[in-house]
C-alpha cells in the first residue's frame, strides 16, 4: 500500500467518525434542525395563578384576600399588585374602586409556592358609615409587577366572582 | 551545497531519537482526556444561581433554570467528538512513533487542532441558534431568550461567565504540542531529505 494512502485514509475515517453520528441523529430526528437541537426558551412557564381567597368589608373598605401562586418553573420576584373593581350590589348599585399591594423589598415565589396579600378597595357609603354588601357580584382586574431572571414583567388576570352575605 | 546541514530548532525540540515527543504527548494528553470522559468547561450562569453548563467529552449537562435539560444534538454531538479525538489521538500516537518521515508528517496532520475547531464550531453554532453570542473579551456568553411569560412572550437576556478547568488546560496543550509537532515533523522531513541528497552525492556508486 502507498505510504500516502494511511494519512488520507485516516482523515477519511476522522471525518466519518465526526459526521456520521450527527447526521444519524438528523436522521431519527426527520432531518428537522429544530428538533435536533431541542430546546426553545418558549418552552419554559412562567405564569402566576390568581384566586380569591375571601372577601369582607373594614369600614368603608371591601377587602380581597388574594392568593398569588406561582404556577411556573422560574422563580419569580413580585414587586407590586394593582387590582381595578368592578362590582354590583344586588344587580342594581354600580361601584368601581382601585387597589393595590407593594411588596416591600419584593417577594420571591419559588415555582409552586403560594402568597396570600390583602387588597384594600375604598367603597364611599351614602351614610359615610360601614359597608354592607349584599349578593356582589365583581370583575377583579390583577396586574402584578414582577421580576423574572432580572428582568421585569407583568402578570395580569381577570377574576369574576359573586359574594352573598 | 553548504557542506554542512543544520538540524532545524523546532525538529531538535521535538525530537528524541526518531519519536515527536510534541505530537507524542499531544497524542497521550488527547487519549486521557477521551478515556477521562471529564469535563473540558464549565459555563456559569450570572443570572440563575446553580445553572450550569458543564462540557466534557463524555458529556455534556446543562442545567437551565433549575433543572436538567437533554439536547438530542449534544447528546450526538459527544459521540462525534469522542469518535474523531479517540482517531485523531491514536493517529498522534502512532505518527509519533513511526520512524519514516512521510508517513509520520501524513498521521501527524492537523488533525487535532482542526477537531477542536470543528467542535467549538457547532457548539457556537448551536449557541447562535438559541440566539445566544460569545464576547470572548468578557469571557461571557449570552443570550436572548424568548420566554412565554404569562401568556406574553419575552425576550430575556441571559449570561454565562467561562469556567475553564484543568482540563480545558490540558486540551489546549495537547492543541499546541499537536500544531508545534506537526511542524516539527515538516521541518524534519525538509532535513532528512536534504541529508540524503547529501549521502547520495557522496557515495557515488561505481
Amino acid at each position: 500500500m502507498n505510504r500516502s494512502v494511511i494519512p488520507k485514509l485516516v482523515n477519511l475515517l476522522l471525518i466519518l467518525a465526526f459526521i456520521t453520528p450527527l447526521l444519524y441523529g438528523l436522521y431519527l430526528y426527520d432531518w428537522d434542525i429544530e428538533k435536533f437541537i431541542g430546546f426553545k426558551g418558549s418552552e419554559v412557564y412562567i405564569d402566576l395563578s390568581f384566586n380569591v381567597d375571601q372577601v369582607y368589608t373594614v369600614e368603608q373598605y371591601i377587602v380581597f384576600t388574594i392568593e398569588i401562586k406561582n404556577i411556573g418553573d422560574l422563580p419569580v420576584n413580585l414587586t407590586r399588585l394593582d387590582a381595578a373593581l368592578n362590582a354590583t350590589f344586588d344587580k342594581q348599585m354600580h361601584f368601581s374602586s382601585k387597589g393595590d399591594y407593594t411588596f416591600i423589598d419584593g417577594e420571591e415565589l419559588a415555582p409552586g409556592q403560594t402568597t396570600v396579600v390583602e387588597v384594600k378597595f375604598l367603597v364611599k357609603s351614602a351614610t359615610g358609615g360601614v359597608i354592607y354588601f349584599r349578593n356582589m357580584e365583581y370583575v377583579l382586574d390583577i396586574a402584578v409587577e414582577a421580576m423574572v431572571l432580572g428582568n421585569p414583567v407583568v402578570f395580569s388576570s381577570t377574576l369574576k366572582g359573586g359574594v352573598s352575605q | 551545497m553548504s557542506g554542512e546541514e543544520k538540524e532545524p530548532i523546532l525538529s531538535k525540540l521535538a525530537y528524541y531519537r526518531h519519536v515527536n515527543v510534541l505530537a507524542l504527548v499531544a497524542g497521550l494528553i488527547t487519549l486521557y482526556l477521551v478515556l477521562q470522559s471529564g469535563e473540558i468547561i464549565v459555563l456559569v450562569s450570572n443570572i440563575v444561581e446553580g445553572d450550569t453548563i458543564s462540557i466534557g467529552l463524555g458529556n455534556i449537562d446543562i442545567t437551565v433554570f433549575g433543572r436538567s435539560l437533554s439536547l438530542p444534538i449534544l447528546d450526538y454531538l459527544v459521540i462525534s467528538s469522542k469518535l474523531s479525538y479517540l482517531i485523531a489521538s491514536l493517529s498522534l500516537v502512532s505518527g509519533a512513533l513511526i520512524k519514516d518521515e512521510e508517513l509520520s508528517k501524513g498521521l501527524i496532520g492537523f488533525k487535532l487542532p482542526s477537531m477542536t475547531g470543528l467542535i467549538l464550531a457547532v457548539i457556537a453554532l448551536v449557541i447562535m441558534y438559541l440566539g445566544g453570542s460569545f464576547n470572548p473579551v468578557g469571557n461571557e456568553i449570552s443570550m436572548e431568550l424568548t420566554l412565554n411569560i404569562g401568556g406574553r412572550i419575552y425576550s430575556i437576556p441571559i449570561s454565562y461567565s467561562i469556567q475553564p478547568t484543568f482540563n480545558t488546560y490540558l486540551t489546549l496543550i495537547a492543541n499546541v504540542a499537536a500544531i508545534l509537532g506537526r511542524l516539527a515533523v515538516k521541518s524534519r522531513a525538509g532535513y532528512m531529505e536534504k541529508l540524503r541528497e547529501i549521502t547520495a552525492s557522496i557515495f557515488i556508486p561505481i
